[in-house]
């Protein structure tokens, strides 16, 4: 230990954390050697059984999740190659998240832990998003974090490893959430966003929507207001006894929204001086937003960094990926943790 | 296979946290060995590995050391049978046990009704594991001429004029018989269907007493409608919080037995649909 610097404390011997993530619709087990090598990662998504609901019941995934969480553990364990008593330590998503959802995989995790010996950590949901990234390459510091998912819109500064300071959220729906919405609007099934990106990829025209920039110097976020715009233009349209024209608002509001996160992830980037912008979350998959941010990056000489699409979405790897900060810290979770569907970021940095 | 024949003791861990009582007992074969009962705060999922982890060191007995682990799986709060559900399947599969659900309704009228009765945990030690062999209650007190055995109906308030409900029945120092599912009913008509089923018994087959046990306090009042059709038989309302050892008498009872459920496809009794799924069916 300390042969690096005599500060951090490197591990001398390889690590295995057995993860759990099930903070939403997706049941995943994953394990992860050192923190970067994906030995097994599994994913049940329900979104079957969501698209008839119009979205996620929180009640009806924690019911999936009871069904198939120790087959997942199984197959997991199974796929790595990793006998149950290697394993250094199990992680799990403690929040934020659907509180019912949560508690599925933090009970299995507990009671593996409890089983097995093994420290338990709880790990934070967005934390695990920006250490996708490190399933994949290292990451330099500092760096800015543009975390764009159905549950989360964040900017997060990472002046070094593992400390977190979150400089931008959204003060409203989440930019998933607002994609949904919108494509319900227009009247696409859930989930909507591939859809509207789709559509906004084929359109002739570009409805005028409004860009939501809030104060001057804020790197937050506000996308109702935009939502409440295209059901009027969709409602004045429809009273005009016309056709909306659903491409051109598609494409009108992806660009809005994407004009909006790529211009402040810059400003932010600008700001911090920092080495590379990283893309993370489930709506790192829209086209339009990948090559909107990769173009501006380019034309700026920023790094950008995105994540295969596995890991873009929720996945137990890369819980196992951000609770590996928390293991070379030796910060390990009573077994009284509790669900925190409000967990903060910035106090889940390691060693605070 | 988990037998006590063999003359080593089987310990079995059982848990339920469906109601706002967390309990867990650890067994060795039908004798309770430590149980913990928390109801301080309604966070099962706080308390319930530490719970575990005490009553395995009060009872001086090692995680290796056990045979088996009973989970209560509802009816009762969503959450709270996730919780216990999740725990005992990822325990079994971890520890490679066998799992037992048992029915929290059970576990709530047995503890019930021998509290009100006054029989201790011990007088169904002989019981838990053997049952399946002996006559049923009615037989063998219609054998012995003897008054017929008592009905157990435990409540859980579902809110909304319903309750969770089941209907059981037992003679002293026997683990009880059911004789009807758990299921989520409105009271009114429960106790409507329940006076129509000792209607059609002759006055001399009809319980000796009827037991309405656990939430009696918002429903217990509605009950009174059987008093009339119990002739000489007592009808006795008692309040009722769930502890560990009945619980874990009805979990040994079963692995003793050696039945076990398949620990991947064991889930929680929910009694009824989530309500976005069942206005899905409805087309609403």
């Amino acid at each position: 230990m300390g042969l690096m610097n005599g500060l951090d404390t490197h591990l001398e011997q390889d690590s295995y954390i057995l993860a759990v993530e099930t903070s939403c619709d997706e049941t995943s087990v994953s394990v992860v050697k050192n923190g970067r090598e994906v030995l097994s990662n599994l994913i049940f998504s329900q979104i079957e059984t969501h698209k008839a609901f119009g979205g996620v019941v929180p009640e009806v995934a924690s019911r999936k999740h009871v069904e198939s969480i120790t087959l997942m553990l199984q197959e997991a364990v199974e796929q790595s190659g990793i006998s149950p008593d290697k394993l250094s330590a199990v992680a799990v998503t403690q929040g934020p998240g659907l509180v019912g959802a949560l508690l599925v995989g933090i009970m299995a995790a507990k009671s593996l832990a409890f089983a097995l010996d093994k420290p338990l950590i709880g790990t934070h949901h967005i934390a695990g998003h920006i250490y996708a990234n490190r399933l994949v390459q290292e990451i330099s510091y500092p760096c800015i974090a543009l975390v764009v998912s159905g549950g989360h819109t964040e900017l997060v500064l990472m002046e070094s490893e593992g400390k977190f300071r979150l400089i931008g959220r959204t003060r409203d729906d989440a930019v998933g959430e607002a994609y949904d919405k919108v494509a319900r609007a227009l009247g696409f099934p859930y989930p909507g966003g591939p859809y509207v990106d789709r559509l906004a990829h084929e359109a002739e025209n570009s409805a005028d929507l409004p860009r939501s920039w809030l104060e001057p110097d804020s790197f937050d976020f506000s996308f109702s207001g935009l939502k409440s715009a295209v059901l009027n233009v969709l409602n004045q349209t429809k009273m005009r006894g016309e056709t909306p024209d659903i491409p051109a608002i598609a494409r009108g509001f992806q660009e809005s929204v994407i004009e909006v996160l790529v211009e402040k992830a810059i400003r932010a980037m600008r700001m911090t001086g920092a080495s590379e912008l990283l893309l993370c979350g489930g709506v790192a998959a829209n086209r339009g937003l990948r090559e909107a941010l990769a173009e501006r990056c380019d034309r700026e000489g920023i790094t950008l960094r995105i994540p295969p699409f596995a890991y873009c979405t929720d996945n137990a790897a890369m819980i196992g990926a951000a609770a590996f900060l928390k293991l070379q810290h030796g910060e390990f979770a009573p077994q009284t943790m509790k669900a925190e569907p409000g967990l903060s970021l910035e106090e889940w940095s390691v060693g605070s | 296979m988990m037998s006590n024949i063999s003359g080593k003791p089987s310990y079995t861990l059982t848990f339920d946290s469906s109601t706002a009582s967390l309990a867990v007992a650890v067994m060795e074969d039908g004798r309770l060995k430590a149980e913990r009962n928390i109801t301080a705060e309604r966070n099962h999922s706080v308390h319930l590995i530490t719970a575990i982890e005490e009553v395995l060191t009060e009872a001086g007995i090692a995680k290796s050391e056990l045979a088996g682990i009973g989970t209560g799986i509802g009816p009762g709060s969503y959450t709270g049978i996730r919780i216990a559900v999740t725990t005992a399947k990822t325990l079994a599969w971890s520890m490679a046990l066998p799992v037992a659900g048992i029915s929290s309704l059970a576990a709530l009228g047995l503890g019930g009704w021998a509290t009100g009765t006054g029989q201790p945990p011990a007088a169904f030690e002989a019981a838990a594991g053997r049952r399946s062999e002996e006559p049923t209650a009615a037989a063998e007190q219609a054998a012995a001429g003897k008054p017929p055995a008592e009905w157990i109906i435990p409540l859980m308030d579902a809110r909304r004029g319903q309750v969770y409900t089941a209907l059981f029945e037992a003679a002293p120092g026997e683990l009880p018989r059911r004789l009807a599912p758990d299921g989520i009913r409105l009271m009114e008509r429960w106790v409507t269907a329940l006076a129509g089923r000792l209607e059609a018994l002759a006055p001399e087959a009809r319980p000796s007493a009827v037991w309405f046990t656990g939430e009696t306090e918002v429903h217990g009042a509605a009950a009174e409608a059987l008093r009339p059709l119990l002739g000489g038989g007592r009808l006795e309302t008692r309040p009722y919080v769930l502890e560990g050892v009945w619980a874990g008498l009805l979990g040994a009872d079963r692995l003793l037995r050696g039945e076990s459920d398949e620990v991947h496809s064991l889930v929680p009794n929910y009694t009824q649909l989530a309500e976005a799924e069942a206005n899905l069916l409805r087309g609403v």
